[in-house]
């Protein structure tokens, strides 16, 4: 949405007649401060689409930091293989 | 001999020999037995494939198989399949696609803890060309809004039989979501819908799967929109159902409306001032000129709650704003921003009340017909949408409960971040959304007395949509409506301990497990936690062991 002025600030302004060159001046001005700021929000957007990304990969790394953290212990598959061997021995 | 407890439908056709078999051998694992196996060859022209079957049909009588004279497609060969059964319930199951060994026996449980439910569906995962199991979808309990934007429960279902026949049986107009039209047609009808929150089915993603995606049946995701779109006629949802341009899985409900009921927007504000992209704002003035200059609503109504010490230059500032359409309510008692809430609702005189924050500002001009859109649907009690912060990343997308405690999952990710499963970009059930931006039904809000005076600061709106929930009003999350919220601008969003443990005392038994999460959700992505970690290595075992005695 556009930011306009206030109305205190619209009052302050030259009126047309009065300091064209200054009324002139001062629209410039607001122009560039205008543009400037288009530019900031944009670059915050930018910033904000990083730092979503980022916070996305952090719970990502913590969920995965936690799974390997529940990996099974190697002896125990170890053990668990050892069993089926001796069922498949059984069968046979 | 009497009818089985469960009649498994499975249209065939030109299946591989090895994933048919799978499929036969995961359905005889089966660890409960009260089933029949209902086969429908729909004309297949491999001799491999009659041949299986066939041995399948021998080896155990409660394989059942009718052979198409001619192919038919998957409705036809689906109807002739339910013309075999003759249990209680039907369990859809595809020929390539195999069932957890516990899938019969869970769904039995789940049946068996609620003999209302008439349709029950499970968790799911997705099987890859060498057998792997990828992409677990850990879904939440029933949510009829979810189903309108997206085919969630998909596998495993399971339907009573006599719901599906009085629906008529799956229908020809749906080819390809078939499936999804028959589960909206029985839960329109359905007693109760129960979820079963463990993976009992394993989608194959092979070539010619729709697990596989868009680029191999096309058809089936238009048909899904039809479907849909024919399922919210039915229900007098006035929306038009339009499929998402980039995923071919989720649908978008754009609002009808054949009227514009009077809203009235309630802001409590007391006049803060606050820099907003670089530029200082009265945050009032801003949010209500923001509402005039971006809505295509026209009834609606501003009713500003405003503290006593609110300066005369912000009140004269939403005045020049909002002309005509504003209601001034003094407020000069100690901060309550229930009550303040309260107050601008009592002087409200619309049939929809809209809760919002002054530190908001409207990004979506169509936000209020969407909002009108469900607030006027029977059942429903609260609607929110997706709140993003200045910066663009994401401050709500619904509210989720870990704990029995309120939080924003996927909080400060990127605001168009699809989350798990698509949870942000689908509409969806919740058991609360945020008051920032909420809309309910004035009649609604007064049968329950508004908000609750007893949480002044926080948790007031979660209370306030948990109380809907005892009424039997759903609250709804809908993701196409999109506003920037500047958060917590003008108080602490610091939760006090108390608020807590008043939270908690309500309604813990409600929040914990939040029926809308999952088990196997943390924080809104899949946590490997001890249940997932067991069905899974159960899983294996079985597999090993079974193995072992084959050889």
């Amino acid at each position: 949405m556009a930011n306009n002025p206030t109305h205190a600030e619209v009052s302050q302004l030259p009126q047309p007649g009065e300091r064209p060159d200054l009324a002139a001046e001062l629209a410039r001005e607001r122009e560039e401060v205008g543009r400037l700021r288009d530019l900031l929000i944009a670059r915050d957007a930018e910033l904000g689409a990083a730092r979503g990304k980022l916070a996305m990969i952090e719970q990502s790394s913590r969920r995965l930091g936690e799974a390997a953290a529940r990996v099974p212990i190697p002896g125990a598959t170890r053990l668990l293989q050892g069993l089926i061997r001796l069922v498949q021995r059984a069968v046979r | 001999m009497a009818a089985p407890r469960f009649s498994i439908l499975t249209p065939v056709y030109e299946t591989p020999a090895d994933v048919l078999t799978e499929m036969l051998d995961s359905v005889r694992g089966q660890g409960f037995e009260d089933w029949e196996l209902c086969i429908v060859d729909d004309a297949s022209s491999s001799p491999q494939v009659r041949r299986i079957l066939e041995r399948a049909r021998q080896r155990d009588p409660r394989v059942r198989l009718s052979v198409r004279a001619e192919n038919g497609g998957i409705v036809a060969a689906s109807n002739d399949a339910l013309g075999l059964a003759s249990g209680e319930f039907i369990v859809l199951v595809d020929h390539d696609d195999k069932l957890h060994p516990d899938a019969l026996a869970l769904v039995d449980e789940a049946i068996a803890a609620n003999p209302e439910a008439d349709y029950v569906y499970s968790d799911e995962d997705k099987l890859d060309e060498g057998g792997h199991h990828l992409s677990p979808f850990l879904k939440p309990d029933w949510s009829p809004e979810r189903m309108r934007t997206q085919m969630y429960t998909c596998h495993l279902s399971v339907f009573r039989r006599s719901l599906v026949e009085e629906v008529g049986g799956f229908d020809a107009d749906f080819e390809g979501s078939q499936d999804w039209d028959l589960v909206l047609k029985a839960t329109e009808r359905a007693r109760a819908v129960a979820h079963v929150p463990r993976v009992l089915y394993h989608w194959r993603g092979i070539a010619t799967s729709a697990a596989a995606g868009e680029q191999v049946k096309p058809w089936a995701f238009e048909a899904g929109r039809r479907a849909v779109q024919a399922h919210c006629e039915r229900i007098g949802l006035q929306a038009r159902v339009e499929r998402d341009e980039k995923d071919p899985g989720i649908y978008h409900l754009e609002p009808e409306l054949t009227d514009e009921p009077l809203v009235s927007i309630v802001i409590p504000t007391n006049g803060q001032r606050r820099e907003v992209r670089y530029q200082e704002v009265a945050l009032v003035g801003h949010c209500v000129r923001s509402i005039v200059a971006s809505s295509s609503y026209e009834n609606y109504e501003i009713v500003v709650v405003a503290d006593s010490s609110t300066p005369p230059a912000v009140l004269e500032e939403v005045e020049a704003a909002a002309g005509e359409r504003l209601r001034l309510v003094e407020f000069d008692r100690p901060f309550n921003f229930a009550e303040k809430i309260n107050a601008g609702a009592a002087r409200g005189e619309g049939e929809h009340l809209l809760l919002l924050n002054d530190d908001i500002e409207v990004a979506t001009p169509n936000w209020l017909e969407r909002m009108v859109m469900y607030s006027r649907q029977p059942g429903i009690g609260a609607v929110g949408g997706r709140l993003l912060l200045e910066d663009g990343r994401l401050q709500h997308g619904g509210v989720g409960f870990e704990g029995g405690l309120p939080g924003h999952p996927y909080y400060g990710w990127p605001g168009d971040a699809p989350g798990y499963a698509n949870a942000l970009k689908i509409a969806r059930n919740l058991l609360a959304v945020t008051g920032a931006c909420l809309m309910t039904p004035k009649a609604l809000f007064e049968q329950v007395g508004g908000l609750s005076l007893d949480f002044p600061v926080n948790y007031n709106d979660v209370d306030y949509c948990l109380r809907l929930r005892e009424e039997g009003a759903r609250v709804v999350y809908d993701p196409d409506l999109v506003m920037y919220h500047f958060e917590s601008s003008s108080r602490s969003s610091d939760v006090a301990e108390w608020e807590k443990e008043e939270l908690l005392a309500r309604w813990a038994a409600v929040t914990t497990p939040d029926p809308y999460s999952n088990p196997n959700l943390k924080e809104g992505m899949p946590h490997l936690g001890s249940p997932f970690l067991w069905a899974r290595r159960r899983l294996r075992l079985r597999q090993r062991l079974a193995g072992a005695v084959a050889r």
